[in-house]
């Protein structure tokens, strides 16, 4: 394992920092400063959650000794050497447990998770689970918020809250971070600056994921960024000065305690709210500094005709970079990183995805010179096995970014001094955000998860199987979102989602927890 | 959107407790209680347990147990079994007491508080009250919340009786603005969010926990709203920084739409012309009219105060001074900054409903003035801001089409520059003119609503409205509309879908949306792609076609009856709330637009793509039928009409999409492609008015077949069309679950099962089940059950049941037994009853506010426009010309006056 570097407080703020920016308005900022007085003592518990849109396909997932224990199963019917995802094959009734040391790294995606020059192996800390559905958010295209909800998302409004949003919402996981939930994607259009298709507050009520990581990385790390980013994140505190000094005007003719005045005297409590934590960024300007080399996210080309630069899965691995800084700054505990996700998944690819590497997957696509977009490359998947291989290298590319942010956090201590890294206290989660195939039913949601060691979590590069839908032992996707809640000390997070009578099982996968 | 009374703190008792002794002993230990230490126990938990809306508050059919009516207690009888409510010094024999506690007798009812399933330790405080003579008269500090008022519990004769002359008014108010409202200043369409417009998703959304967006009471912005708010931000000014699109500043937003208010407006060439880098041209002129358009027409749409003015004036021209000459975006950086910090001033997001003082009048209020009222005025009407730039491109019929009016230049320059609702703009600034019924009448005439195909109303502008025929561009003179001629302004059609609720039908998730009509399939396999669901799920989204979703045709059928009874209401003696019951004549889609109408038993009797030349590669294909006629060209199947469709017509691509959506209607039939056509008279015996649309039906049910669907659609028809509360479901303090779905049981049957035999659960569910079972005989979806689950195998088919016996309506002719929903929805129609409730509902949503008594001449008069001549306008325009409406008072907001 690389040795853990010198590490000043990352992750965490400085209360004397905190309150020393807090000024005047330290009045209307009670819950935040109870929250950093209850801080010493805190549990850190973060939560990465990773989305591609168009889903994952098992077998990207599959070690040799996973297949071989799934086909012990199936008898005479054993998964075919090309098969790609069978959720209405599986015939075990009791879960299948694979423990074989490095199974994992010999699946088509997980590569990446091996060690390398340079890098450690990230086996150990993984898990790999089969076999969970999620019928009630419907599959198809795309789940939209249905994913991380358990429920369906009817006409692009969220049928409940997702679980990012749950998890953020807990004090013993928010701390004293500035931001509840930082939500990142990557969208077809990069003109399109926010999307409000896969997350959700609540039933009906759709958070914002932010597409541009350029605009992503001014609005965190402005305070600390290039000359641009800084004059930004200026004018941002001028916006917000103007308009304290016009509601302050508009505030002396109303009556000392009248509605009318109560109601801006609320939204001049909300401005100054934002105007202090202008201040308070800029007061940790070192710490935010330090995360931001850390991660040293590289912004896609958005000026270049090359997708390689500024395609999606260059976006992706910028927001992830983006992601890891914030988490590493202590700008937030919970990440939501989507990629093509809430029904805008024809993300187009540069022509690279069609190179296949020939040591990984035995087979060279020769002069392709053309890029492809997703849903083409889903669909003539049936027929050309070339399209197979590079859906499974999008894969393995996001694969990729993930295990860079893990080595990075798994390199960095954790700043309560509890001896672990920040991955020890950090849970990522890789899930496709409809399903196993391009045109799913929702029957199987393949998860690769990370890390979370002292949060309670059980990984060891196992991969579990779950029993198949038709058995009573199957289990779903909003298991694995109660077990985050049980994971975030939220016990009581066991009917997540709306799944009403087809629920299979309430509470969380006991199989992952530790003890 | 529903009603959610505040759940009060039960965290006063210990408080109360600790300062009810003044020398401080009372509460140590050894010490004998006094009577004002039980008071201060027992007092407390009877406030805010039960004296709350809608159960025991003054003037209700229950008992008053606020702090005064508990001193009135004894001797009073308990109108349930004539017992004593209260007797000083003998718990047992106080009603009161036996209510909280155990030994309730068969018609002693529920426990309470509602929802309790076993005795609350606080039952013995009160016994211990009662013991030392029930004093009320302790000083026992008050709550800090009071009561929140819940306008179900006025009596609603009262409510309908003016004793004239009254002086009314409202309170005065800041109102928040809505997020609709917001996305309309911007010039942004609250349809589909563009691809770089995200102003639709703006988060000035109104609490859940007030019952209508329009209502402002308590409503400001906070930090996570604020936080979200600042992501919009930076388009709001897209619009007043450029004129060309090859001008943009590299911040992901267009300027949107030409406006006369900016892109034609000659007065900002100074600042926006192609000469507007020239520092000759910058005068202080040119800043302080550009400043001045800005505030008027694009934030505040009201005249700036000089501060407002000077403020922006001094921003803008400090920006200028700062600006970087060799930057050639320096103008647009600057403008885009400037505007921001417009679209956050108070003025821009607050608007002042607090009127000017009226001389002499003895009540002292205060009339809205000319700008107040002509922006609540636009507020009833339109959801666009009275005076916000109008689009040089309007839709056919647009009232505010400038262009359609055949005049000169300088005059369609000079309407255009007053913007949308520009009569209403006009006439508010000829100062007191607005106030004149006449004027106010012109303003309805013209905006209210009426007939166009052209739909000028829908917002959606990226929807098709209409085309010739399969597979052609709209715009011929033989157009097919797909939307109904019928349109009202667009906040009128927002009160139609709040008040009945229907938006969330394309929203809900429905398992299996054909259970138990005729187009049931087992539930066993995934829904995602079976034909009944396809086509349920493209009536929701949309997504499939041009066909208008549940929710439209909905609209569209509402629309109908408002304008049908505005222009006959009075010749034919009805009136819009009877229409609105009873209508049959519904919007409905064409299931057959997307195919060619040629018969098919497979797919091999449909079109292929293939050369005319069989085994010829490379040469162009064609779709062929099956006697080898081409029609177009083609690249693959997909693009012919190579489906044989579920109704035997060949298909295209997306006919699996679309000619199921007939289904939810139960009808068998073809909606043909045609305007004439989509509007259908529904068969007499299975559907009857809005309450029987699956709009209303799919809104109001669960998501599974068997779920409680019935609770939910009677609550909603004992809240919204007879105005009593049920009580929150924060009162429930028991497990409140339906027993385990089987196949040999029903919804009802659930719900029958689980509640109806538990006096605990029947404290609430009285109100609602029997007026939620007629509906029965749909499913939660809003099919007609062609049957439903009964425990008799074989097959565990019955006879759906819609059977109910009503006996607590406040109407007493509604008191009594109905085969379904289409006898009661009859006796629905004919309740004079619910329709002053339907007024109460009106009322609410277009003054912002609930009503009070002393709003009782207002609604008097809008009770007596309504049977006047049975139009929903008249109604309104009594509304918006009463002095409820026009004048205002210190009361804070939602207080008693």
């Amino acid at each position: 394992m690389n040795t853990p570097k010198s590490h000043k407080r990352l992750g965490t703020f400085s209360r004397r920092k905190l309150l020393a920016g807090l000024g005047a308005g330290t009045a209307l900022l009670a819950p935040v400063v109870g929250r950093i007085a209850s801080a010493a003592d805190e549990k850190i518990r973060r939560f990465v959650i990773v989305l591609e849109g168009n889903g994952f396909e098992p077998v990207t997932m599959l070690g040799d000794s996973a297949r071989a224990a799934i086909n012990k199963t199936l008898g005479d019917d054993p998964l075919a050497d090309n098969a790609r995802w069978w959720s209405s094959a599986y015939k075990h009734e009791e879960l299948l447990e694979v423990d074989v040391m490095d199974d994992l790294k010999t699946a088509k995606a997980l590569s990446p998770l091996a060690a390398g020059p340079g890098a450690d192996s990230l086996i150990d800390k993984a898990a790999v689970i089969l076999g969970l559905s999620s019928r009630v958010s419907g599959g198809g295209h795309s789940a939209e918020h249905g994913a991380l909800s358990s429920s369906r998302s009817v006409g692009g409004v969220p049928g409940g809250p997702t679980i990012d949003s749950v998890l953020g919402a807990f004090p013993a996981v928010r701390g004293e971070t500035p931001y509840d939930v930082l939500r990142l994607g990557v969208g077809t259009d990069p003109g399109r600056p926010v999307d409000f298709m896969t997350c959700a507050y609540d039933k009906g009520k759709a958070a914002p994921m932010m597409l541009q990581p350029h605009a992503a990385l001014a609005a965190l790390f402005g305070s600390v960024g290039d000359k641009l980013q800084k004059a930004e994140f200026a004018r941002r505190g001028e916006l917000l000065d103007y308009a304290l000094a016009d509601v302050a005007e508009a505030l002396k003719p109303l009556k000392a305690g009248s509605e009318p005045r109560a109601k801006l005297e609320a939204y001049r409590a909300s401005l100054t709210l934002l105007k202090q934590r202008q201040t308070t960024m800029l007061g940790l300007e070192n710490e935010l500094s330090e995360a931001l080399a850390t991660a040293a996210p590289q912004l896609p080309d958005l000026e270049s005709d090359n997708l390689e630069l500024k395609g999606p899965l260059a976006t992706f691995a910028a927001q992830m970079d983006i992601a890891t800084a914030a988490l590493i700054g202590g700008l937030t505990r919970v990440c939501v990183i989507g990629c093509a996700t809430g029904n805008d998944f024809n993300v187009t690819y540069p022509p690279s995805v069609f190179v296949i590497d020939k040591a990984q997957d035995g087979e060279v696509k020769e002069s392709v010179d053309e890029s492809v977009r997703r849903h083409d490359l889903e669909h003539i998947s049936s027929e050309d096995p070339h399209a197979v291989l590079a859906l499974h290298k999008a894969t393995r590319a996001q694969v990729t970014a993930i295990a860079k942010m893990a080595r990075l956090l798994a390199s960095t201590p954790e700043p309560g001094g509890n001896g672990g890294t920040m991955l020890d206290n950090t849970v990522i989660v890789y899930v496709g955000d409809n399903g196993e195939q391009h045109h799913s039913t929702g029957t199987e949601f393949p998860v690769l998860l990370i890390g979370g060691e002292k949060m309670g979590l059980k990984t060891g590069g196992r991969t579990l199987v779950y029993p198949g839908i038709s058995s009573g032992k199957h289990r779903q996707l909003s298991n694995l979102w109660n077990t985050l809640g049980h994971l975030a000390g939220h016990t009581e997070l066991n009917e997540f989602g709306t799944e009403g009578a087809t629920r299979m099982a309430t509470g969380a996968l006991t199989e992952l927890m530790d003890g | 959107m529903r009603r959610v009374v505040a759940p009060l703190v039960l965290t006063v008792a210990a408080v109360a407790f600790a300062s009810c002794g003044a020398d401080g002993e009372s509460g140590e230990s050894g010490t004998p209680p006094t009577p004002c230490d039980t008071a201060a126990a027992a007092i407390p938990f009877i406030e805010t347990s039960c004296a709350i809306a809608p159960c025991h508050l003054p003037g209700l059919q229950f008992p008053d147990l606020t702090r005064a009516g508990l001193a009135k207690l004894p001797g009073m009888k308990s109108k349930r079994n004539g017992t004593l409510l209260l007797t000083n010094g003998d718990p047992a024999a106080s009603f009161l007491y036996r209510k909280v506690s155990e030994g309730l007798g068969g018609d002693d009812g529920a426990l309470m508080p509602l929802g309790s399933k076993v005795p609350r330790d606080e039952a013995k405080n009160i016994s211990d009250w009662i013991l030392q003579g029930a004093p009320t008269d302790c000083d026992i500090p008050l709550q800090d919340q009071p009561p929140v008022a819940d306008p179900n519990s006025l009596d609603q004769g009262a409510l309908f009786t003016c004793n004239a002359p009254t002086v009314d008014s409202s309170p005065e108010r800041l109102r928040r603005v809505g997020r609709r409202e917001w996305t309309h200043s911007v010039v942004k369409p609250d349809a589909d969010t563009n691809s770089n417009s995200i102003a639709r998703d703006n988060p000035l959304v109104t609490p859940r926990n007030l019952q209508y967006s329009t209502f402002t009471r308590g409503v400001s912005i906070d930090e996570a709203t604020l936080d979200l708010f600042m992501l919009a931000l930076p388009e709001a000014p897209a619009l007043w920084t450029k004129r060309n699109a090859d001008q943009d500043i590299p911040n992901g937003f267009s300027s949107g739409t030409d406006t006369w208010s900016v892109y034609s407006n000659p007065a900002l060439n100074c600042m926006l012309g192609t000469a507007m880098l020239e520092a000759a041209t910058m005068t202080t002129d040119c800043i302080d009219t550009y400043v001045d358009t800005l505030l008027r027409h694009g934030v505040l749409f009201r005249t700036p105060t000089d501060g407002e003015r000077t403020r922006l004036t001094t921003l803008l021209t400090e920006t200028l001074k700062k600006e970087d000459p060799t930057d050639s975006l320096r103008r647009r950086k600057t403008l885009h900054h400037v505007g921001q910090a417009a679209f956050l001033m108070g003025g821009a997001l607050f608007r002042s409903e607090a009127g000017e003082p009226i001389v002499g009048d003895p009540a002292g209020r205060r009339r809205l003035t000319p700008d107040e009222l002509a922006l609540a005025l636009g507020n009833v009407l339109d959801s666009h801001p009275v005076g916000s730039p109008l689009p040089v491109k309007l839709r056919l019929g647009d009232p505010d089409d400038v262009d359609a009016l055949g005049l000169a230049a300088a005059e369609k320059q000079s309407l255009g520059l007053l913007g949308r609702l520009g009569l209403i703009r006009a006439k508010a600034d000829l100062g007191e003119e607005i106030y004149s019924p006449a004027v106010i009448h012109e303003i309805f005439e013209k905006y209210q609503g009426g007939k166009s195909p052209y739909r000028h109303d829908l917002d959606n502008l990226s929807q098709k409205i209409s085309y010739s025929g399969k597979d052609e561009k709209p715009g011929t003179a033989d157009d097919v509309f797909i939307r109904g001629e019928y349109w009202v302004g667009d906040r009128v059609q927002e009160f139609f879908r709040e008040w009945l609720d229907y938006k969330a039908a394309n929203t809900s998730f429905k398992d299996h949306p054909g259970s138990t009509s005729q187009w049931h399939v087992p539930d066993t396999k995934p829904d995602r792609y079976e034909d009944t669901n396809r086509g349920y799920t493209n009536l929701q989204n949309g997504f499939y076609g041009h066909e208008s979703t549940l929710v439209e045709q909905l609209d569209d059928t509402v629309a109908r009856a408002v304008v049908e009874s505005h222009a006959n209401g009075k010749a034919n003696g009805t009136n819009v709330f009877h229409e609105l019951m009873t209508t049959r004549m519904w919007r409905l889609p064409s299931n057959v637009v997307n195919t060619n109408e040629i018969k098919c038993t497979d797919n091999s009797g449909c079109e292929t793509c293939m050369p005319l030349e069989p085994n010829m590669p490379n040469v162009k294909r064609y779709c062929l039928d099956s006697t080898g006629v081409t029609t177009r060209e083609c690249k693959t199947d997909s693009q012919c009409y190579s489906r044989c469709t579920t109704l035997g017509l060949c298909g295209s691509s997306i006919s699996s999409n679309t000619t199921t959506t007939l289904r939810p209607y139960n009808l068998t039939g073809n909606i043909e492609h045609t305007s004439e056509a989509r509007w259908h008279e529904m068969p007499l015996n299975e559907r009857r008015g809005v309450l029987t649309h699956p709009a209303w039906l799919g809104a109001h049910g669960g998501n599974f077949q068997d779920d409680a669907s019935a609770v939910g659609r009677g609550r909603w028809i004992r809240e919204n069309l007879f105005c009593e509360s049920v009580p929150g479901l924060e009162l429930v303090m028991v497990e409140a679950k339906l027993i385990a779905s089987d196949s040999t049981r029903s919804a009802r049957d659930r719900l029958v099962t689980s509640v109806e035999n538990e006096v605990t659960c029947m404290g609430c569910h009285s109100k609602m089940n029997s007026l939620g079972y007629p509906f029965e005989i749909y499913n939660h979806a809003g099919f007609v059950r062609t049957w439903d689950h009964i425990a008799e195998p074989p097959d565990n088919q019955g006879e759906p049941d819609g059977r109910t016996t009503i006996d607590n309506l406040p109407d007493t002719v509604m008191n009594t037994d109905f085969t379904s929903a289409l006898d009661f929805i009859d006796a629905i129609a004919d309740s004079p009853y619910a329709r002053r409730c339907f007024i109460r509902q009106a009322f609410r949503f277009f003054m912002g506010r609930d009503e009070v008594l002393s709003d009782a001449c207002t609604l008097t008069a809008m009770e007596a426009a309504l049977n006047s001549d049975g139009s929903f306008f008249s109604m309104l325009e009594v509304l918006v010309g009463s002095e409820s409406f026009q004048y205002r008072s210190d009361a804070s907001e939602g207080g008693t006056r």
